[in-house]
């Protein structure tokens, strides 16, 4: 169940990077530039907690919490510094 | 081309207030009757523009707070024509400052049309609309701010 | 067997929680600006996100001592939510309110 729930929730991500990125290309406004790093990342982080769930299951050795955190903040410090920073 | 003849204060006033033409002259109705409440339909045949249009720019309107929606009795007895049941608004400056600004954008336009119209063009994109538009599937160039 | 410290997985769990609650927050400002639905429907989605990482305490894993299991009901169900609400929005901005046609 929980793997399925992380494929959509990567689907949508990518959706959405896609759309903020299409915009961006059209309009140059930087908010949609952080916007859609942060959605790909999200989208990369959730194929990360796949992966954890299906390829690397727990008696793996292979640990992903630190990878998945570290872009779960990545993407989140870019959507809030773009947010801030780039809404006039 | 230049934009000499046009005071700061309507100069700020559409920065603020005035994304298109047409909620340019949607306020200009609303302005000049200041009495009389429109109705979408209303205004779509004055302007002669699509009723879902024109729903757009008084929505705009009240959500700037230079219009607002008139009580449902004070709708009944006003319908102009029959049939036409949607909500009706009435001009509402709110203070004296944006009346006076609504005043001068009225003289404005009448006498420097197309300035005017290029300063309604000229406005930096807001970014924040930017973000919420690109969720669109299919783009649309259109400067009117749809709302929802 | 995990080589990185318990303290980093607090960290960059607490610091994803308290940023998706300023996304939240700056949303709902974005809403109150222009009254546009999206911003509500965001707004929620990562205040979820951010709640969701406080319930990894209550995911430990009852033999490893592990947080944050993957598979675990209260890890997923929260991100299907707000990831669903995020989805809603977008098919929602394009169930056309604004009319077709040129111009006005």
């Amino acid at each position: 169940m929980g793997e399925v729930v992380y494929i959509l929730c990567a689907l949508t991500s990518m959706m959405c990077a896609v759309l903020l990125g299409r915009a961006f290309y059209r309009t140059r406004a930087s908010i949609l530039l952080w916007s859609t790093l942060c959605f790909c990342l999200l989208a990369v982080n959730n194929i990360l907690l796949y992966l954890d769930l299906v390829v690397f299951p727990p008696p793996s050795p292979v640990d992903l919490r630190l990878p998945r955190g570290l872009v779960y903040l990545a993407a989140l410090m870019l959507l809030v510094f773009g947010l801030i920073w780039d809404s006039d | 081309m230049s934009d000499e003849g046009i005071s700061d204060r309507v100069k700020r006033f559409i920065a603020t207030y005035i994304s298109s033409v047409a909620q340019l002259e949607t306020l200009l109705l609303l302005h000049t009757n200041v009495n009389q409440s429109w109705s979408a339909a209303d205004i779509a045949r004055e302007l002669r523009i699509e009723a879902g249009g024109a729903e757009t720019q008084l929505a705009a309107l009240v959500a700037s707070g230079l219009a607002v929606r008139v009580s449902d009795t004070e709708a009944a007895r006003a319908v102009s024509k029959p049939g036409d049941t949607g909500p009706r608004y009435r001009y509402n400056p709110g203070n004296p400052d944006v009346e006076a600004d609504t005043v001068a954008l009225a003289q404005a336009y009448l006498i420097r049309r197309v300035t005017v119209v290029g300063l309604i063009f000229a406005k930096p994109p807001d970014k924040v609309r930017a973000f919420s538009e690109a969720f669109r599937f299919r783009q649309d160039s259109r400067k009117d701010p749809p709302n929802g | 067997m995990p080589t990185v410290s318990t303290f980093w997985f607090s960290f960059l769990s607490g610091a994803v929680c308290v940023l998706c609650l300023v996304a939240a927050l700056l949303f709902t400002r974005f809403y109150l600006r222009t009254k546009d639905r999206l911003f509500v429907l965001f707004a929620v989605a990562f205040a979820i996100l951010g709640l969701n990482n406080v319930l990894f305490m209550f995911t430990v894993n009852r033999y490893t001592q592990e947080p944050e299991q993957p598979g675990h009901p209260l890890v997923y169900l929260p991100r299907l939510v707000a990831f669903g609400l995020i989805l809603f929005a977008v098919i929602d901005k394009n169930r056309s309110r604004t009319p077709p046609g040129p111009p006005a």
